[in-house]
């Protein structure tokens, strides 16, 4: 049995100072994220023969080993991660700021194995106004 | 209500600190006041699942919210106060604020609150057992005292689970003039987890069995932490002592088991050696304990000159299981005895530059750890009192481990500096019920080097070798062999087979008289040892640092590798990889913009043996 996760993260970064009064963060990261359970056999178990546990009966094979290794993977994982932010901050004088921002996540949920499908996607506006003393 | 309560509350403080902050800052020229208010709003939407796109955002359930921020900061004579604070909601606030007056008294606290939004796992994949499209582990067969019995049902479908998670934490100090040097202080902290979770339960064949209910979390855990320290010129001097309490007020979870049975006679009304099953009624799962925690540290750092120091201190702390008295009723699976783990730990390091290019540390520790053993009362295969079985669980915690520890640093050129050092870990282990050794070595040897190639460039190399005389590996865990199962190379049973209560061999033997005994069939007859820890690893890191002469431009590159394997006295080998790679690049095209690219690549593989038997009881 092998058991292999990996993730891959791309990321990205911005600052600009656009004018005095008016600057700009920006921020983007994506992720892939995947992890399964391969080459699983089970060799050989003496229930699977004949009597109370063959397809003919109400048992229907359930312990077959012919069931049990048309696994190909197991706990098969796979995300796909998409996180935004945006922020803007205008200074209107000297003593009142006014900043926006925006946040977005969005996961991308390819294989829905154990939680069940988690696609989902979050997404805030943020507005507020800042007075210096 | 209560939210706009809250948000009253906060608007009235917000003020009050702004008019504070006005009025200060007219009494006295010399007084440095500097204040702020934030008021807005938040804007908030969702769709499908929230559980991992907004797992720790509380704000995804609502549209609309007002948001609210102060800070305050007052320097004036001998006082310093500064406060700083975010309301989104009430399951997202922040706050944090400190004080200082004169240098002799001095305060600090924060306090956090957010929402964890917890998964749910459907049950529909347990197929270790089955192909069949999600028939999980339903049983086959019925009971005639639980006709309707659903063994892999989840009674919760479609709850959203989550935990309020909220902590304050303070600390104070008090500096005497008339004891320059020294200091006196307490922290204090206290955390609350408040919601609902999934929690599972699983019976004697529980790879297959299991069921999950929805679970009330209402926990605190309080900490308080008086210290003294005192700097004396060349000797330091620390003493501290924490009282950690966690507190469970959950209402229980109750789980009513599967019907157990004879493996093979569904009519026998006996427990077929199962501890307890449907005919107990409901019974408590999934309770996490209350506990005590008693700490006392010493910590003494002697500096002998100015390139030499000794450093040593000693740790002791008795835990307690303080849900003893409540839980030592046989069915609900409690000990009858008491359960603390009692800590203690010496430490002493010894640091010195034997001139300006080499150094020397040379440590040591040792600890031991003493755990109460667990003593049970089992039910018996009749289910009759008379059957009653004790069974004492000694700890697999109990041990003393013993490091020591070497490291030198060369600086062999102004550019480049060496470092190498050689760690002895010994682990002797009170108890071994299961483990195939009881006492291990582990010896680990690293180099690492750190050169400044020239033209911005500066490369650091470092490798790592671990070797476990003998990793953690469970004694005969997995594989009988055909003889003790009975059965030919095809799985099918043939006769020829140990007689699992004499031992005898036999042929032509009947199937169930094999079978009947679990205890020597199924598990004593179990031949190979299984372990997932490496025997011998080694670890590789490199990283570079690139700044491009005349160049705005920031490189930062990285490579770690581990490679672990193990075949000690097993019959498979085990085998883990894993590699942490990636590249930074910052790039300031102009004054005004600043630019950062990255990428990471992630990589886990371990091969082992999986091992599942299974059975139809």
């Amino acid at each position: 049995m092998s058991y292999d996760d990996s993730v891959h993260t791309l990321m990205a970064t911005a600052n600009w100072q656009a004018m005095d009064k008016l600057s700009f963060n920006f921020g983007i990261a994506f992720s892939m994220a995947q992890s399964e359970m391969e080459d699983i056999y089970f060799a050989s178990d003496p229930h699977t023969a004949g009597d109370r546990l063959d397809a003919a009966t109400p048992w229907k094979g359930t312990y077959d080993l012919a069931n049990t290794n048309d696994m190909e993977s197991y706990s098969k994982l796979e995300y796909n991660t998409l996180d935004l932010n945006l922020e803007a901050l205008y200074s209107i004088s000297d003593n009142i700021d006014l900043t926006v921002k925006y946040l977005l996540t969005n996961v991308d949920d390819q294989e829905n194995y154990v939680y069940g499908d988690e696609s989902g996607l979050y997404h805030s506006l943020r507005t507020w106004v800042t007075f210096r003393f | 209500m209560k939210k706009h309560c809250i948000h009253g509350i906060t608007l009235v403080g917000i003020a009050f600190l702004a008019l504070s902050g006005s009025a200060l800052a007219e009494e006295d020229a010399a007084t440095k006041v500097e204040a702020s208010v934030t008021a807005g709003f938040t804007l908030n939407d969702t769709n499908d699942r929230t559980s991992r796109a907004a797992e720790y955002q509380s704000l995804g359930d609502e549209d609309i919210l007002p948001a609210f921020g102060a800070s305050l900061f007052f320097e004036g004579g001998n006082t310093e106060f500064s406060f700083d604070g975010m309301y989104l909601d009430d399951q997202d606030m922040q706050f944090e604020g400190e004080a200082d007056f004169s240098r002799i008294f001095g305060i600090e606290a924060e306090y956090q609150k957010f929402y964890h939004r917890l998964g749910q796992d459907e049950l529909l994949n347990i197929r270790a057992t089955s192909a069949a499209p999600g028939q999980g582990a339903q049983l086959w067969h019925s009971y005639d005292y639980a006709p309707t019995w659903d063994v892999n049902s989840d009674t919760a479908p479609d709850k959203e689970f989550g935990i309020n998670w909220s902590q304050w934490e303070a600390k104070g100090v008090i500096r005497l003039p008339s004891l320059p040097g020294v200091q006196f202080g307490l922290a204090a902290r206290e955390q609350f987890r408040q919601g609902h979770e999934q929690s599972m339960a699983m019976t004697k064949c529980g790879s297959c069995h299991i069921v999950s209910h929805e679970k009330d979390v209402d926990e605190k855990t309080l900490d308080f932490k008086p210290f003294v320290k005192a700097d004396l010129g060349q000797l330091s001097l620390e003493y501290n002592f924490l009282y950690r309490q966690f507190i469970n007020d959950s209402d229980k979870t109750y789980h009513r088991y599967d019907p157990a049975t004879h493996p093979f006679d569904p009519t026998s009304s006996k427990y077929g050696s199962v501890n307890y099953d449907y005919r107990d009624g409901d019974l408590e799962i999934d309770r996490i304990p209350e506990t005590e925690k008693f700490v006392h540290t010493v910590k003494a750092k002697y500096d002998i000159n100015q390139s030499q120091n000794v450093f040593a201190s000693f740790v002791n702390s008795t835990t307690t299981n303080t849900s003893v008295d409540e839980l030592n009723r046989v069915a609900d699976g409690g000990s009858n005895s008491e359960l603390d783990v009692d800590y203690n730990a010496g430490m002493l390091n010894w640091s010195a530059w034997l001139n300006k290019e080499l150094k020397f540390n040379i440590s040591g520790r040792y600890q031991n750890i003493d755990a109460d053993d667990a003593t049970y009362t089992l039910k018996g295969k009749t289910g009759s009192p008379a059957d009653d079985i004790t069974y004492t669980r000694k700890s697999d915690e109990s041990r003393d481990v013993l490091k020591l520890k070497a490291d030198v640093m060369y600086r062999a050129l102004s550019d480049l500096t060496l470092r190498g050092g050689y760690e002895f870990e010994s682990i002797n282990r009170d108890n071994v019920d299961f483990l195939l050794e009881k006492d291990t070595n582990i010896h680990r040897i690293k180099a690492k080097a750190r050169w400044r190639a020239g033209r911005g460039l500066t490369l650091n190399a470092g490798y790592k070798f671990t070797y476990d005389t003998d990793p953690y590996t469970i004694e005969d865990a997995a594989y009988p062999t055909h003889v003790d199962l009975g059965v030919n190379d095809q799985g099918f049973w043939d006769g020829f087979i140990n007689d699992p209560v004499t031992g005898r061999y036999i042929v032509e033997a009947p199937r169930f008289q094999a079978k009947n005994t679990y205890s020597k069939y199924v598990y004593g007859t179990r031949t190979e040892n299984m372990s997932a820890d490496p025997e011998f690893e080694h670890q590789l890191n490199l990283k570079a640092n690139w700044i491009p002469a005349g160049s705005n431009m920031f490189v930062d590159g990285y490579f770690r590798y581990t490679y672990g394997t193990n075949d000690q006295d097993l019959s498979y080998d085990y085998e883990n990889q894993l590699m942490d790679t990636g590249l930074d690049v910052t790039f300031n095209p102009a004054e005004t913009l600043s630019l950062t690219f990255g990428y990471n690549y992630f990589n886990r593989q371990t091969d082992s043996e999986f091992y599942i038997p299974y059975y139809h009881g």
